[in-house]
């Protein structure tokens, strides 16, 4: 896995939204530094929170989140 | 900007952390070292400083049942503190704390041929190290 990169349009969408990483993790119900550490491409999300991340912001998990090949 | 009740509770657990690491450090610290010292002037300090330890371990052992009943009180409170995040860098806590002790007891089980050491003394250095890096790994993996 690692010749591939997970990169993911979490703030973009939260600009969208107009939300800090704080509101957003309270929201979903994790912590800001849960949210942070996802947005930086630092930890990877289990398929249920991608799916609830998605949910929220009311588009496909793909759109979310992309695999890149490096 | 108010800061949310799961952030506040979630430094309260790293500040707990932090002093049961700094309680930990002084008290069993300070228990160990009593077996090897002689001086009686050094030896009642030290007894003094691993009171004190002490004293920080078990307060904080409260304030750690306080937030217990906080978090347990709200299901959704608890499961947002236990995130996937936070259950991550648990285990890698436990993880290094695993490794802390089973390459201790390679490193007296191999001193133990050569030299006489006390088993007294192996238990404890074992636990205090070992227990320390679980603590000490537990911050680093949960800093902001």
């Amino acid at each position: 896995m690692e010749n591939f990169e997970l990169q993911n349009q979490i703030k973009v969408q939260r600009a969208i939204k107009n939300l800090t990483q704080e509101e957003l993790a309270t929201k979903i119900g994790v912590t800001r530094k849960t949210i942070n550490t996802i947005e930086n491409g630092k930890f990877v999300p289990s398929t249920i929170l991608a799916i609830r991340l998605a949910r929220f912001f009311e588009i496909k998990v793909e759109e979310l989140f992309e695999l890149i090949e490096k | 900007m108010e800061t949310s009740l799961i952030e506040k509770l979630n430094k309260s657990r790293y500040n707990l952390i932090k002093w049961f690491t700094i309680g930990w450090t002084i008290w069993f610290g300070g228990f160990i070292l009593k077996d090897l010292i002689s001086n009686n002037l050094i030896l009642g300090l030290i007894i003094l400083i691993g009171l004190f330890g002490w004293i920080i371990f078990s307060v904080n052992l409260i304030r750690l049942r306080k937030l217990g009943k906080i978090v347990n009180s709200d299901s959704d409170l608890k499961n947002a503190l236990n995130d996937e995040l936070m259950l991550h860098n648990r285990n890698k806590s436990f993880t290094v704390g695993y490794w802390t002790f089973s390459i201790l007891i390679c490193i007296f089980f191999a001193l133990s041929i050569f030299i006489d050491i006390s088993t007294l003394i192996v238990c404890e250095i074992t636990l205090y190290i070992g227990t320390l890096s679980t603590l000490v790994s537990s911050l680093i993996f949960n800093r902001d």
